[in-house]
């Protein structure tokens, strides 16, 4: 067991969750910044899907195209439209 | 921007673009993206197709992975700030080459091979190429370690018979041009109470030691004008004296050839040329005029004329 799950057990049984957390951050309508992604399901100009620890993230938007994507974090960007999780 | 490390890294930072060809390009992103690879820019432009581009430091490990899954890769663009520098890492050796290239012409071209003589004054070759031995211009030595224009009035004061000496450096060759001395000096006796001009033409140059000088730099003057009085005033007296100067006067002359026969000008020109064998010529000019059945032939000849007097 790690130190850091060793402290999350003595101080904080149920309250830190062990799974990482998804986080999205949104600039405006053009870009995307979303942390903890699994993988990509699928990619294209109009839709991306992500995969999340649970469930999935659909953006649909026009001209999406990945800016970053490495270690879970993936920057999207394009004309965002919408956002839905499922 | 500039004063975050990151930001500074990142504008230097040299990026490749690939193109990504073949099926299920979702499963070669996530594939990438376990294996620790960061992809930026990726866009699909068509079904199979995926435009994707990656650091210079992960190209490596990218290309290697990406190798092993079956797709078709292919570089189609290189990107950064720091691109010429990776160029010329790359091209180190054409690198070293060309600055010890430029090094070594640099070097090399600043030694004497060879020392060559030009105009009439070559017959003196031997005297003048002595003096330059003893003063340490000779082969192999080193052009810029000479002042040339001490060791050309070093050549005019250790021969009497050179009257211009040009030194210069061609390529690896010392080019010295020597002109031998006229003899158009007109020398009067030292009884001269007076100077006046033998021939027209513009003063070039006058000095005066003693007596008072009538014209100056500049004038024209004409056969029989008054060059030098010789007289001075000393004390509110007036002393008659024995003139002591030298000039030099740029004269004209016109020389006329008459002929039957067209065309020949060169022959006038050397015919007129022959009456001034003891003077420095400046220039010639021939012109030619038709007259009554002949060709007459003016030429004009602009020469120095030197006085001495004392």
């Amino acid at each position: 067991m790690s130190l850091i799950d060793n402290i999350r057990d003595s101080f904080c049984q149920n309250e830190i969750p062990k799974e990482p957390i998804f986080r999205a951050v949104l600039f405006g309508e053009s870009a995307g910044y979303f942390e903890n992604v699994k993988s990509i399901v699928s990619y294209s100009q109009e839709e991306v899907v992500l995969a999340l620890c649970n469930g999935v993230l659909k953006i649909n938007g026009k001209n999406l195209y990945i800016k970053k994507y490495c270690m879970g974090d993936v920057v999207i960007c394009g004309k965002i439209k919408k956002i839905e999780r499922a | 921007m500039w004063k975050n490390k990151k930001d500074r890294k990142g504008l230097i930072d040299v990026k490749y673009t690939y193109l990504i060809e073949g099926l299920n390009l979702d499963r070669f992103i996530n594939s990438m993206k376990n294996k620790g690879i960061t992809l930026y820019n990726i866009k699909k432009t068509s079904n199979k197709r995926l435009i994707v581009s990656v650091s210079y430091q992960e190209s490596k490990i990218f290309f290697a992975n990406a190798k092993e899954l079956c797709y078709n890769i292919k570089k189609i663009k290189e990107k950064g700030l720091g691109l010429p520098l990776i160029k010329m890492w790359r091209g180190m050796g054409v690198l070293v080459g060309t600055i010890l290239f430029c090094f070594s012409t640099i070097f090399f071209n600043d030694f004497i091979y060879e020392i060559s003589f030009s105009g009439s004054g070559s017959v003196y070759k031997r005297e003048v190429l002595s003096y330059l031995n003893s003063v340490g211009v000779k082969e192999y030595q080193r052009f810029s370690s000479f002042d040339f224009e001490r060791i050309e009035d070093g050549v005019l004061a250790d021969n009497k018979n050179l009257s211009f000496v040009a030194i210069e450096k061609h390529g690896n060759t010392l080019l010295i041009d020597l002109a031998l001395a006229t003899d158009s000096v007109d020398r009067l006796d030292g009884n001269v109470y007076s100077l006046t001009s033998a021939v027209n033409g513009t003063i070039e140059k006058i000095n005066v030691y003693r007596g008072t000088a009538i014209v100056k730099k500049g004038d024209y003057v004409n056969k029989g004008d008054l060059l030098v009085d010789g007289y001075m005033t000393i004390k509110e007296q007036t002393v008659k004296i024995n003139v002591l100067a030298s000039l030099s006067i740029i004269a004209e002359e016109q020389f006329l050839y008459s002929s039957k026969k067209d065309n020949e000008e060169e022959k006038a020109e050397l015919l007129a040329r022959a009456n001034f064998t003891d003077k420095e010529i400046l220039q010639t000019k021939t012109e030619k005029e038709k007259e009554k059945g002949s060709f007459i032939y003016k030429t004009m000849i602009k020469y120095r004329y030197i006085i001495y007097v004392g």
